[in-house]
Protein backbone atom coordinates (compact mmCIF):
# COMPACT_ATOMS: atom_id res chain seq x y z
CA UNK A 1 0.00 0.00 0.00
CA UNK A 2 1.38 3.71 -0.59
CA UNK A 3 1.24 6.60 0.61
CA UNK A 4 -1.27 8.32 -1.87
CA UNK A 5 -2.95 5.18 -0.68
CA UNK A 6 -3.59 6.26 2.66
CA UNK A 7 -4.59 9.70 1.98
CA UNK A 8 -7.01 8.76 -0.53
CA UNK A 9 -8.64 6.37 2.58
CA UNK A 10 -8.73 9.46 4.95
CA UNK A 11 -9.82 11.98 2.38
CA UNK A 12 -12.91 9.23 1.57
CA UNK A 13 -13.71 8.79 5.54
CA UNK A 14 -13.65 12.81 5.78
CA UNK A 15 -16.02 13.02 2.62
CA UNK A 16 -18.15 10.23 3.90
CA UNK A 17 -18.23 12.38 7.92
CA UNK A 18 -18.52 15.72 5.53
CA UNK A 19 -21.98 14.31 3.91
CA UNK A 20 -23.64 12.40 5.91
CA UNK A 21 -23.60 15.86 8.40
CA UNK A 22 -25.11 17.39 5.85
CA UNK A 23 -27.33 14.87 4.81
CA UNK A 24 -28.60 14.78 8.63
CA UNK A 25 -28.84 18.54 8.83
CA UNK A 26 -30.73 18.82 5.62
CA UNK A 27 -33.19 16.49 6.26
CA UNK A 28 -34.39 18.07 9.56
CA UNK A 29 -34.25 21.45 8.29
CA UNK A 30 -38.00 21.74 6.71
CA UNK A 31 -39.24 19.98 9.76
CA UNK A 32 -37.74 22.74 11.65
CA UNK A 33 -38.45 25.59 9.41
CA UNK A 34 -41.89 24.38 10.09
CA UNK A 35 -42.11 24.48 13.19
CA UNK A 36 -41.01 28.03 13.57
CA UNK A 37 -43.64 29.42 11.59
CA UNK A 38 -45.67 27.17 13.17
CA UNK A 39 -44.35 28.59 16.95
CA UNK A 40 -44.69 32.16 15.12
CA UNK A 41 -48.26 31.37 14.91
CA UNK A 42 -49.19 30.45 18.04
CA UNK A 43 -47.93 33.23 19.58
CA UNK A 44 -49.95 35.52 17.09
CA UNK A 45 -52.94 33.77 18.50
CA UNK A 46 -51.96 33.93 22.11
CA UNK A 47 -51.18 37.89 21.52
CA UNK A 48 -54.43 38.02 19.52
CA UNK A 49 -56.35 36.70 22.72
CA UNK A 50 -54.77 39.01 24.59
CA UNK A 51 -55.61 42.07 22.60
CA UNK A 52 -58.77 41.28 21.87
CA UNK A 53 -60.40 39.69 24.60
CA UNK A 54 -59.12 41.11 27.53
CA UNK A 55 -59.35 44.88 29.17
CA UNK A 56 -55.81 45.54 30.54
CA UNK A 57 -55.55 46.75 33.86
CA UNK A 58 -56.89 49.77 34.64
CA UNK A 59 -59.54 48.95 33.16
CA UNK A 60 -60.79 52.26 32.12
CA UNK A 61 -57.29 53.23 30.66
CA UNK A 62 -58.99 53.91 27.34
CA UNK A 63 -61.23 56.83 29.09
CA UNK A 64 -59.11 58.21 31.63
CA UNK A 65 -56.84 60.86 29.99
CA UNK A 66 -54.98 60.76 33.95
CA UNK A 67 -53.32 56.96 32.72
CA UNK A 68 -50.45 57.14 30.89
CA UNK A 69 -47.65 54.33 29.92
CA UNK A 70 -46.36 54.53 33.51
CA UNK A 71 -49.63 53.49 35.29
CA UNK A 72 -50.87 50.97 32.83
CA UNK A 73 -50.05 47.52 34.20
CA UNK A 74 -51.06 45.44 31.56
CA UNK A 75 -52.35 45.89 27.74
CA UNK A 76 -55.78 44.77 26.18
CA UNK A 77 -58.27 46.32 24.13
CA UNK A 78 -61.26 44.94 25.43
CA UNK A 79 -64.24 47.30 26.51
CA UNK A 80 -64.71 46.50 30.05
CA UNK A 81 -67.95 46.29 32.14
CA UNK A 82 -69.05 46.02 35.14
CA UNK A 83 -72.11 43.60 34.60
CA UNK A 84 -72.19 41.75 30.94
CA UNK A 85 -69.23 41.92 28.84
CA UNK A 86 -68.95 40.55 25.09
CA UNK A 87 -66.37 38.84 23.26
CA UNK A 88 -64.35 40.71 20.43
CA UNK A 89 -66.10 44.34 21.46
CA UNK A 90 -63.53 46.44 21.63
CA UNK A 91 -62.97 50.32 23.72
CA UNK A 92 -62.93 52.54 20.92
CA UNK A 93 -61.17 54.82 23.22
CA UNK A 94 -58.42 52.92 23.70
CA UNK A 95 -57.94 51.97 20.04
CA UNK A 96 -58.22 55.35 19.10
CA UNK A 97 -55.00 55.60 22.14
CA UNK A 98 -53.04 53.65 19.17
CA UNK A 99 -53.31 56.79 16.79
CA UNK A 100 -49.90 58.66 16.39
CA UNK A 101 -51.85 61.43 15.77
CA UNK A 102 -53.57 61.25 19.31
CA UNK A 103 -51.81 63.55 21.93
CA UNK A 104 -52.72 60.86 23.96
CA UNK A 105 -50.61 58.13 22.26
CA UNK A 106 -49.38 55.49 23.70
CA UNK A 107 -45.86 54.48 22.57
CA UNK A 108 -45.20 50.86 21.50
CA UNK A 109 -42.21 50.42 23.10
CA UNK A 110 -44.66 50.42 25.90
CA UNK A 111 -46.73 47.95 24.29
CA UNK A 112 -44.19 45.47 23.82
CA UNK A 113 -42.78 46.40 27.16
CA UNK A 114 -46.71 45.02 28.90
CA UNK A 115 -47.00 42.37 26.26
CA UNK A 116 -43.27 41.27 27.33
CA UNK A 117 -42.47 40.59 23.60
CA UNK A 118 -39.04 41.86 24.68
CA UNK A 119 -36.74 42.03 21.87
CA UNK A 120 -37.80 39.21 20.44
CA UNK A 121 -40.71 39.86 18.26
CA UNK A 122 -42.01 42.72 16.23
CA UNK A 123 -45.41 43.53 15.89
CA UNK A 124 -48.33 45.35 13.68
CA UNK A 125 -51.93 46.38 13.55
CA UNK A 126 -53.98 47.12 11.27
CA UNK A 127 -57.87 48.44 12.41
CA UNK A 128 -60.23 48.84 9.07
CA UNK A 129 -63.61 48.89 8.80
CA UNK A 130 -65.36 45.38 7.58
CA UNK A 131 -66.76 47.45 4.42
CA UNK A 132 -65.01 49.73 2.50
CA UNK A 133 -67.34 53.06 2.13
CA UNK A 134 -66.08 55.97 -0.14
CA UNK A 135 -68.20 58.92 -1.27
CA UNK A 136 -67.49 60.96 -4.21
CA UNK A 137 -69.57 63.93 -4.99
CA UNK A 138 -71.62 64.64 -8.11
CA UNK A 139 -71.30 68.05 -9.91
CA UNK A 140 -73.68 67.93 -11.87
CA UNK A 141 -73.79 71.69 -10.59
CA UNK A 142 -72.03 73.74 -8.64
CA UNK A 143 -74.45 74.24 -5.85
CA UNK A 144 -75.70 70.80 -4.92
CA UNK A 145 -74.74 68.95 -2.34
CA UNK A 146 -75.73 65.38 -4.16
CA UNK A 147 -73.07 62.47 -3.38
CA UNK A 148 -72.37 59.31 -4.98
CA UNK A 149 -71.73 56.54 -2.03
CA UNK A 150 -70.09 53.37 -2.80
CA UNK A 151 -70.18 50.59 -0.46
CA UNK A 152 -67.58 47.59 -1.66
CA UNK A 153 -65.96 44.83 0.24
CA UNK A 154 -62.04 44.70 -0.24
CA UNK A 155 -61.64 42.58 -3.19
CA UNK A 156 -63.81 45.56 -5.16
CA UNK A 157 -66.97 43.14 -5.25
CA UNK A 158 -69.92 45.70 -4.77
CA UNK A 159 -72.20 45.54 -1.91
CA UNK A 160 -75.62 45.04 -2.91
CA UNK A 161 -78.71 46.19 -0.96
CA UNK A 162 -77.03 47.49 1.73
CA UNK A 163 -79.08 49.96 4.03
CA UNK A 164 -77.63 53.69 3.76
CA UNK A 165 -78.83 56.48 6.42
CA UNK A 166 -77.07 59.81 5.57
CA UNK A 167 -77.41 63.34 7.07
CA UNK A 168 -75.45 66.39 6.84
CA UNK A 169 -74.22 68.62 9.35
CA UNK A 170 -73.09 71.79 8.98
CA UNK A 171 -72.38 75.33 10.71
CA UNK A 172 -75.57 78.10 10.02
CA UNK A 173 -73.30 80.81 10.17
CA UNK A 174 -76.85 83.00 10.35
CA UNK A 175 -78.60 81.28 13.48
CA UNK A 176 -75.09 80.69 14.85
CA UNK A 177 -75.90 76.87 15.55
CA UNK A 178 -74.72 74.20 14.10
CA UNK A 179 -78.09 72.62 11.74
CA UNK A 180 -79.07 69.47 10.06
CA UNK A 181 -80.46 68.09 6.91
CA UNK A 182 -83.14 65.46 7.11
CA UNK A 183 -82.04 61.95 7.03
CA UNK A 184 -81.91 60.19 3.79
CA UNK A 185 -82.40 56.48 4.05
CA UNK A 186 -80.94 54.67 0.48
CA UNK A 187 -80.06 51.17 -0.32
CA UNK A 188 -77.26 50.20 -2.96
CA UNK A 189 -77.34 48.74 -6.27
CA UNK A 190 -76.14 46.38 -8.20
CA UNK A 191 -73.32 48.07 -8.46
CA UNK A 192 -72.53 48.93 -4.92
CA UNK A 193 -73.63 52.38 -5.38
CA UNK A 194 -76.28 55.02 -4.33
CA UNK A 195 -76.98 58.73 -4.52
CA UNK A 196 -77.98 60.69 -1.69
CA UNK A 197 -78.96 64.69 -2.11
CA UNK A 198 -79.26 67.20 0.08
CA UNK A 199 -80.19 69.84 -1.75
CA UNK A 200 -77.63 72.99 -1.84
CA UNK A 201 -75.72 73.47 1.62
CA UNK A 202 -73.78 76.53 0.73
CA UNK A 203 -70.89 75.98 3.31
CA UNK A 204 -67.86 74.83 3.68
CA UNK A 205 -68.79 73.68 7.08
CA UNK A 206 -70.19 70.82 6.65
CA UNK A 207 -69.87 66.75 7.47
CA UNK A 208 -71.67 64.08 6.17
CA UNK A 209 -72.50 61.04 8.74
CA UNK A 210 -73.33 57.56 7.33
CA UNK A 211 -74.53 54.52 8.27
CA UNK A 212 -74.40 51.48 6.07
CA UNK A 213 -76.04 48.15 7.43
CA UNK A 214 -75.66 45.41 5.38
CA UNK A 215 -77.42 42.63 7.31
CA UNK A 216 -76.11 43.11 10.65
CA UNK A 217 -72.68 44.59 9.43
CA UNK A 218 -72.77 48.31 10.56
CA UNK A 219 -70.32 50.68 9.66
CA UNK A 220 -70.59 54.35 10.88
CA UNK A 221 -68.13 56.98 8.76
CA UNK A 222 -68.24 60.80 9.21
CA UNK A 223 -66.83 62.62 5.94
CA UNK A 224 -65.25 66.10 5.77
CA UNK A 225 -66.84 67.35 2.72
CA UNK A 226 -66.57 71.06 3.51
CA UNK A 227 -63.23 72.63 3.33
CA UNK A 228 -63.44 74.94 6.88
CA UNK A 229 -63.62 71.77 8.98
CA UNK A 230 -60.94 70.42 10.92
CA UNK A 231 -60.33 67.22 12.75
CA UNK A 232 -59.72 66.96 16.69
CA UNK A 233 -59.64 63.27 18.74
CA UNK A 234 -62.23 62.29 21.13
CA UNK A 235 -61.36 60.00 23.99
CA UNK A 236 -64.02 59.08 26.51
CA UNK A 237 -65.54 62.48 27.67
CA UNK A 238 -62.65 64.69 26.06
CA UNK A 239 -61.79 66.67 22.88
CA UNK A 240 -58.31 66.61 22.86
CA UNK A 241 -56.32 69.68 20.14
CA UNK A 242 -53.03 68.78 18.44
CA UNK A 243 -52.83 72.81 18.62
CA UNK A 244 -54.91 75.35 20.90
CA UNK A 245 -58.00 76.84 19.47
CA UNK A 246 -60.80 78.60 21.04
CA UNK A 247 -64.18 76.43 20.68
CA UNK A 248 -67.89 77.20 21.56
CA UNK A 249 -69.01 75.99 24.79
CA UNK A 250 -71.67 74.00 22.85
CA UNK A 251 -71.30 70.89 20.98
CA UNK A 252 -73.64 68.39 18.82
CA UNK A 253 -73.35 64.80 19.48
CA UNK A 254 -74.03 62.96 16.80
CA UNK A 255 -75.65 59.52 18.14
CA UNK A 256 -76.79 56.68 15.90
CA UNK A 257 -79.97 54.70 17.02
CA UNK A 258 -81.78 51.60 15.85
CA UNK A 259 -85.87 52.25 15.15
CA UNK A 260 -88.45 49.60 13.89
CA UNK A 261 -85.32 47.77 12.65
CA UNK A 262 -83.43 50.77 10.29
CA UNK A 263 -80.83 52.89 11.87
CA UNK A 264 -81.25 56.54 11.94
CA UNK A 265 -78.63 59.37 12.58
CA UNK A 266 -80.22 61.87 15.33
CA UNK A 267 -77.81 64.79 17.88
CA UNK A 268 -78.11 65.78 21.03
CA UNK A 269 -76.49 69.42 22.61
CA UNK A 270 -73.90 69.16 25.27
CA UNK A 271 -71.80 71.45 27.17
CA UNK A 272 -68.54 71.89 26.41
CA UNK A 273 -65.78 73.19 28.95
CA UNK A 274 -62.37 74.39 28.67
CA UNK A 275 -59.60 72.29 30.93
CA UNK A 276 -56.84 73.93 29.13
CA UNK A 277 -55.74 75.05 25.57
CA UNK A 278 -55.80 71.43 24.20
CA UNK A 279 -57.96 69.71 25.99
CA UNK A 280 -61.67 70.38 26.62
CA UNK A 281 -64.06 68.60 28.40
CA UNK A 282 -67.97 67.41 27.63
CA UNK A 283 -70.54 67.64 30.26
CA UNK A 284 -71.69 64.10 29.11
CA UNK A 285 -71.19 61.56 26.72
CA UNK A 286 -74.10 59.28 25.33
CA UNK A 287 -73.32 55.67 24.75
CA UNK A 288 -73.55 55.89 21.50
CA UNK A 289 -72.34 58.99 20.10
CA UNK A 290 -69.82 58.24 16.96
CA UNK A 291 -68.30 61.67 17.01
CA UNK A 292 -69.57 65.29 18.22
CA UNK A 293 -69.30 68.62 16.66
CA UNK A 294 -68.42 72.29 17.45
CA UNK A 295 -66.83 74.92 16.13
CA UNK A 296 -64.43 77.60 16.80
CA UNK A 297 -64.88 80.64 19.07
CA UNK A 298 -64.67 82.84 15.94
CA UNK A 299 -67.25 80.54 13.85
CA UNK A 300 -64.39 79.96 11.01
CA UNK A 301 -63.83 76.45 11.43
CA UNK A 302 -66.27 73.23 12.41
CA UNK A 303 -64.65 71.09 14.72
CA UNK A 304 -64.98 67.29 14.23
CA UNK A 305 -64.03 65.07 16.63
CA UNK A 306 -64.75 61.34 15.68
CA UNK A 307 -64.92 57.29 16.84
CA UNK A 308 -63.54 56.14 13.84
CA UNK A 309 -60.84 53.51 14.24
CA UNK A 310 -59.06 52.81 11.42
CA UNK A 311 -55.29 52.59 11.69
CA UNK A 312 -52.29 51.18 11.60
CA UNK A 313 -50.43 50.59 14.88
CA UNK A 314 -46.58 48.88 14.63
CA UNK A 315 -43.73 48.68 16.60
CA UNK A 316 -41.15 50.04 13.88
CA UNK A 317 -42.79 53.04 13.22
CA UNK A 318 -42.72 54.39 9.81
CA UNK A 319 -42.61 50.92 8.26
CA UNK A 320 -45.31 49.91 5.58
CA UNK A 321 -47.15 46.97 6.52
CA UNK A 322 -45.47 44.54 4.10
CA UNK A 323 -43.79 42.27 5.90
CA UNK A 324 -42.21 39.30 4.21
CA UNK A 325 -41.65 36.79 7.48
CA UNK A 326 -44.76 38.33 9.66
CA UNK A 327 -47.39 35.59 10.17
CA UNK A 328 -50.45 37.49 9.98
CA UNK A 329 -53.86 36.74 11.51
CA UNK A 330 -57.27 38.64 11.90
CA UNK A 331 -60.43 38.71 13.63
CA UNK A 332 -64.03 40.24 13.27
CA UNK A 333 -64.51 43.10 15.95
CA UNK A 334 -67.02 45.55 17.30
CA UNK A 335 -65.47 49.01 17.84
CA UNK A 336 -68.12 51.22 18.93
CA UNK A 337 -70.99 49.22 17.06
CA UNK A 338 -69.02 49.36 14.07
CA UNK A 339 -67.81 46.36 12.21
CA UNK A 340 -63.75 46.06 12.08
CA UNK A 341 -61.70 43.69 11.21
CA UNK A 342 -57.96 43.60 13.36
CA UNK A 343 -54.74 42.38 11.74
CA UNK A 344 -52.15 41.37 13.74
CA UNK A 345 -49.04 40.81 11.68
CA UNK A 346 -45.93 39.37 14.23
CA UNK A 347 -42.32 39.03 13.01
CA UNK A 348 -39.24 37.62 14.98
CA UNK A 349 -36.71 40.23 15.06
CA UNK A 350 -34.06 37.41 14.74
CA UNK A 351 -34.27 34.05 14.04
CA UNK B 1 7.49 -10.62 8.31
CA UNK B 2 8.80 -6.85 8.06
CA UNK B 3 6.37 -4.51 8.09
CA UNK B 4 7.56 -0.95 6.85
CA UNK B 5 7.14 1.85 8.89
CA UNK B 6 5.18 4.07 6.90
CA UNK B 7 2.83 1.55 7.04
CA UNK B 8 2.35 1.25 10.96
CA UNK B 9 2.33 5.54 10.90
CA UNK B 10 -0.30 5.14 7.80
CA UNK B 11 -2.78 2.27 9.30
CA UNK B 12 -2.28 4.03 13.16
CA UNK B 13 -3.57 7.47 11.51
CA UNK B 14 -6.25 6.09 9.73
CA UNK B 15 -7.56 4.59 12.93
CA UNK B 16 -6.97 8.01 14.76
CA UNK B 17 -9.11 9.29 11.87
CA UNK B 18 -11.94 6.73 11.67
CA UNK B 19 -11.69 7.57 15.75
CA UNK B 20 -12.01 11.47 15.20
CA UNK B 21 -14.49 11.11 12.34
CA UNK B 22 -17.25 9.23 14.68
CA UNK B 23 -16.52 11.57 17.19
CA UNK B 24 -17.49 14.47 15.12
CA UNK B 25 -20.37 12.25 13.67
CA UNK B 26 -21.77 11.83 17.46
CA UNK B 27 -21.04 15.56 17.78
CA UNK B 28 -22.99 16.89 15.34
CA UNK B 29 -25.69 14.22 15.56
CA UNK B 30 -25.54 15.46 19.52
CA UNK B 31 -26.48 19.20 18.43
CA UNK B 32 -28.52 18.24 15.55
CA UNK B 33 -30.93 16.19 18.59
CA UNK B 34 -30.25 18.98 20.95
CA UNK B 35 -31.37 22.07 18.51
CA UNK B 36 -34.66 19.18 17.54
CA UNK B 37 -35.05 19.30 21.21
CA UNK B 38 -35.44 22.62 21.86
CA UNK B 39 -37.75 23.53 19.07
CA UNK B 40 -39.97 20.61 20.27
CA UNK B 41 -39.52 22.38 24.19
CA UNK B 42 -40.59 25.70 22.32
CA UNK B 43 -43.90 24.17 20.84
CA UNK B 44 -44.86 22.55 24.50
CA UNK B 45 -43.82 26.30 25.91
CA UNK B 46 -45.99 27.74 23.44
CA UNK B 47 -48.67 25.57 23.83
CA UNK B 48 -48.99 25.77 27.69
CA UNK B 49 -48.33 29.65 27.23
CA UNK B 50 -51.43 29.95 24.73
CA UNK B 51 -53.75 27.77 27.12
CA UNK B 52 -52.72 30.42 30.41
CA UNK B 53 -53.65 33.23 28.20
CA UNK B 54 -57.08 31.12 27.18
CA UNK B 55 -58.37 30.00 30.40
CA UNK B 56 -56.95 33.61 31.73
CA UNK B 57 -59.63 35.37 28.99
CA UNK B 58 -62.03 33.20 30.19
CA UNK B 59 -62.12 33.38 33.74
CA UNK B 60 -61.84 37.38 33.25
CA UNK B 61 -64.29 37.24 31.20
CA UNK B 62 -66.29 36.01 34.48
CA UNK B 63 -67.84 38.91 36.22
CA UNK B 64 -68.44 37.04 39.19
CA UNK B 65 -66.17 35.07 41.84
CA UNK B 66 -66.28 31.52 42.57
CA UNK B 67 -65.06 28.74 45.01
CA UNK B 68 -64.13 26.37 42.31
CA UNK B 69 -61.63 27.00 38.96
CA UNK B 70 -62.09 26.50 35.51
CA UNK B 71 -59.27 24.16 33.93
CA UNK B 72 -58.29 23.02 30.73
CA UNK B 73 -56.31 19.68 30.16
CA UNK B 74 -53.62 19.77 28.22
CA UNK B 75 -53.04 17.20 25.49
CA UNK B 76 -48.62 17.04 25.46
CA UNK B 77 -45.77 14.29 24.61
CA UNK B 78 -45.04 11.82 28.00
CA UNK B 79 -41.61 12.62 26.65
CA UNK B 80 -39.24 14.32 23.93
CA UNK B 81 -37.15 11.17 22.52
CA UNK B 82 -37.26 9.14 25.45
CA UNK B 83 -36.32 11.91 27.91
CA UNK B 84 -38.29 13.15 30.69
CA UNK B 85 -39.09 17.51 30.96
CA UNK B 86 -40.14 19.80 33.14
CA UNK B 87 -42.91 22.75 32.54
CA UNK B 88 -42.19 25.77 35.03
CA UNK B 89 -44.61 29.01 35.66
CA UNK B 90 -41.63 31.85 36.05
CA UNK B 91 -42.58 35.43 37.37
CA UNK B 92 -39.17 37.91 36.47
CA UNK B 93 -40.94 41.00 36.86
CA UNK B 94 -38.46 42.70 38.73
CA UNK B 95 -35.81 41.80 36.21
CA UNK B 96 -38.23 43.08 33.81
CA UNK B 97 -38.35 39.62 31.89
CA UNK B 98 -42.23 39.35 32.85
CA UNK B 99 -44.17 35.78 33.56
CA UNK B 100 -43.16 33.21 30.93
CA UNK B 101 -43.77 29.67 31.12
CA UNK B 102 -40.06 27.71 30.65
CA UNK B 103 -39.55 23.92 29.56
CA UNK B 104 -36.59 22.16 30.25
CA UNK B 105 -35.22 18.38 29.76
CA UNK B 106 -34.78 17.28 32.89
CA UNK B 107 -30.93 15.50 32.08
CA UNK B 108 -29.69 18.76 30.36
CA UNK B 109 -30.76 21.71 31.77
CA UNK B 110 -28.77 23.55 29.11
CA UNK B 111 -31.85 22.23 26.54
CA UNK B 112 -34.43 25.10 27.90
CA UNK B 113 -37.43 26.68 25.91
CA UNK B 114 -39.50 29.61 27.07
CA UNK B 115 -42.72 31.37 25.51
CA UNK B 116 -43.31 34.90 27.32
CA UNK B 117 -46.94 35.30 29.04
CA UNK B 118 -47.96 38.55 28.17
CA UNK B 119 -48.12 40.05 31.54
CA UNK B 120 -45.14 42.11 33.20
CA UNK B 121 -46.12 43.37 36.21
CA UNK B 122 -47.37 41.94 39.45
CA UNK B 123 -49.83 44.96 40.25
CA UNK B 124 -52.52 43.40 38.15
CA UNK B 125 -55.82 41.67 39.38
CA UNK B 126 -54.17 38.43 37.53
CA UNK B 127 -51.74 36.51 40.10
CA UNK B 128 -50.02 33.81 38.35
CA UNK B 129 -48.75 31.25 40.79
CA UNK B 130 -45.20 30.34 40.24
CA UNK B 131 -43.88 29.11 43.50
CA UNK B 132 -46.43 27.71 45.71
CA UNK B 133 -48.10 24.38 45.93
CA UNK B 134 -51.72 23.59 46.56
CA UNK B 135 -55.00 22.58 45.78
CA UNK B 136 -58.45 23.55 44.20
CA UNK B 137 -61.12 22.10 43.08
CA UNK B 138 -63.63 22.13 39.59
CA UNK B 139 -67.26 22.28 39.78
CA UNK B 140 -69.09 18.58 39.67
CA UNK B 141 -66.37 16.99 40.71
CA UNK B 142 -65.89 15.26 43.37
CA UNK B 143 -62.94 12.53 42.85
CA UNK B 144 -60.60 14.72 41.03
CA UNK B 145 -58.49 17.91 41.67
CA UNK B 146 -56.38 20.43 40.32
CA UNK B 147 -53.04 19.97 42.37
CA UNK B 148 -51.34 23.44 41.23
CA UNK B 149 -47.92 23.99 41.43
CA UNK B 150 -45.23 26.22 40.03
CA UNK B 151 -43.30 23.65 38.51
CA UNK B 152 -45.22 20.14 36.53
CA UNK B 153 -43.21 16.99 34.70
CA UNK B 154 -44.30 17.05 31.46
CA UNK B 155 -44.11 13.11 31.70
CA UNK B 156 -46.87 13.58 33.82
CA UNK B 157 -50.16 12.73 32.70
CA UNK B 158 -53.12 15.19 32.64
CA UNK B 159 -51.33 18.25 32.51
CA UNK B 160 -53.34 21.81 33.12
CA UNK B 161 -53.66 24.97 32.81
CA UNK B 162 -56.39 26.66 35.48
CA UNK B 163 -57.74 30.04 36.53
CA UNK B 164 -59.71 30.84 39.37
CA UNK B 165 -62.03 34.46 40.05
CA UNK B 166 -61.10 34.76 43.47
CA UNK B 167 -62.77 38.00 44.62
CA UNK B 168 -63.87 40.55 41.99
CA UNK B 169 -60.93 41.67 42.28
CA UNK B 170 -58.21 39.43 41.79
CA UNK B 171 -58.04 36.32 39.83
CA UNK B 172 -55.14 33.62 40.19
CA UNK B 173 -54.37 31.30 37.61
CA UNK B 174 -51.47 28.50 36.92
CA UNK B 175 -50.17 25.09 36.17
CA UNK B 176 -51.27 22.13 38.10
CA UNK B 177 -52.17 18.48 37.62
CA UNK B 178 -55.54 16.62 37.18
CA UNK B 179 -55.30 14.44 40.07
CA UNK B 180 -57.70 11.53 41.83
CA UNK B 181 -58.60 13.28 45.26
CA UNK B 182 -55.89 11.39 47.53
CA UNK B 183 -54.00 9.47 44.39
Amino acid sequence: MHIYEYLFTAIIIVLILLSSSTMIETISEPSRSTSEKEQLKVTAQKLMTQLLLDPGNPPDWGNNIDIDPSNLTTFGLAKYSETTREAYVLDADKVLRLDNTNPLFLPPSSVINLLNLGYEYGFALEFYPALNVTIAPINSTSSSDRYNINVTEYNELPIVMADVTARMYYYNSSSQTIATTGAIFNQTGADGKCIVDFGNVTTEMKILSLVINYYGIRIVKSFTVGSNVTQVHLIGNHALLNQPYNLSSSATEIIVTKKDGVYTIESVKSNLNKINATIFELAYVEPSTVAILTVSEDGTKLILASKEATLTYSSIQGVSLSFPFAYSIERSVTIGGSAYIVRLYLWRMSW
Amino acid sequence: MDIPLKHVIGTIALIGLIIAAGLSYTIIISFIEADVNKKQLNQIAEHVALNLVEIISLVTFANYSDIYAQMKILKLPSDLGGKAYTIQLINETSQNQGYYVQTQLVTRKDITAKSPIPLNSTQTQLKLITNEDGTIPVRGEDTKIIQYSGTVYGGTHDVVVWGWKESLWTTRAGIGLWKSIGG
